[in-house]
């Protein structure tokens, strides 16, 4: 599980790299997030635009690396494909994830605000 | 289209689309099994939305299989029968596993989220998926086996027109 990490202020911006989040992968991501979660900015937002497929499995996954960020952290989602954002619409998890069209729209308005 | 003219015209036509495949019960072979089957489902030409679909379902009764029927088991063995009839995809999963408990499919959790953040859930949202996207859901205990069946309907089927 590749996750690429970088901060730009008081944003981390996490990259996942791998294009699928399964059963088979969920263990390795939680404990890569949470190396990478386990200080810095109290800002994180986990870029998925390279993951193609997500399953209830990467799901919790992400569930639990949003946990582990504990109540003065706050983990956002970017770049959702279709399939991915239908899993979360499904489960109504995208009432508890805010959730950024990518990546960019997140980044844009921190150089506005300047 | 007539089929009947169509078939003898073309006596060659291929029938009904099947695959069938045989996994062992761990999340990398399911992982590889999910695979070949998504490579059949595109090369019989099915949409992409279509595809989307067929595959988070299998993922999830997959991943319920190796979680729930195999405990400690290393023999674990799954086979899928999938074939393409009119505008649906027919399922059969079976299983050398425990029984499902009371021999029922779980009807699938409707979680409260509006709890504080360690009370969210992890996990439990399985079966909700799957009958959100599967009809006809079936199980029976045969043979000392798990017998999963259900169907996946398609917006777009190469068979019909």
């Amino acid at each position: 599980m590749n996750l690429a990490s970088e901060d730009i202020g008081s944003l981390r911006i996490v990259t996942v790299s791998d294009d699928r989040i399964d059963a088979a992968a969920a263990i390795e991501f939680k404990d890569e997030m949470r190396r990478l979660t386990d200080d810095g900015p109290p800002r994180i937002v986990l870029d998925l635009a390279n993951v193609k497929f997500l399953d209830s499995s990467g799901l919790g996954a992400v569930v639990a690396a949003m946990k582990q960020a504990g109540p003065d952290r706050k983990l956002e989602l970017a770049g959702l494909n279709s399939m991915v954002q239908n899993v979360f619409r499904l489960t109504r998890m995208d009432t508890v994830f805010t959730i950024h069209s990518d990546v960019q729209a997140v980044t844009a308005r921190l150089a506005d605000a300047g | 289209m007539d089929n009947m003219k169509d078939e003898a015209e073309n006596p060659r036509r291929p029938s009904t689309p099947i695959v069938r495949l045989n996994l062992k019960g761990d999340n990398l072979s399911t992982r590889q099994g999910l695979r070949e089957l998504m490579d059949w489902v595109e090369a019989i030409g099915l949409a992409e939305a279509d595809r989307a679909m067929i595959e988070i379902v299998l993922a999830e009764v997959l991943n319920n299989v190796v979680e729930h029927a195999f405990p400690d088991f290393a023999g674990g063995i799954i086979e899928i029968d999938a074939r393409l009839r009119g505008r649906h995809l027919v399922f059969s999963v079976f299983d050398n596993g425990v029984p499902m408990p009371a021999e029922q499919i779980p009807q699938g959790k409707r979680h409260n989220l509006a709890v504080p953040l360690n009370d969210l859930p992890e996990g439990g949202f399985g079966w909700g998926i799957i009958r959100d996207l599967a009809e006809d859901l079936e199980y029976q205990r045969a043979d000392r086996r798990n017998e999963l069946y259900f169907r996946i309907p398609l917006t777009t089927s190469p068979l019909i027109g």
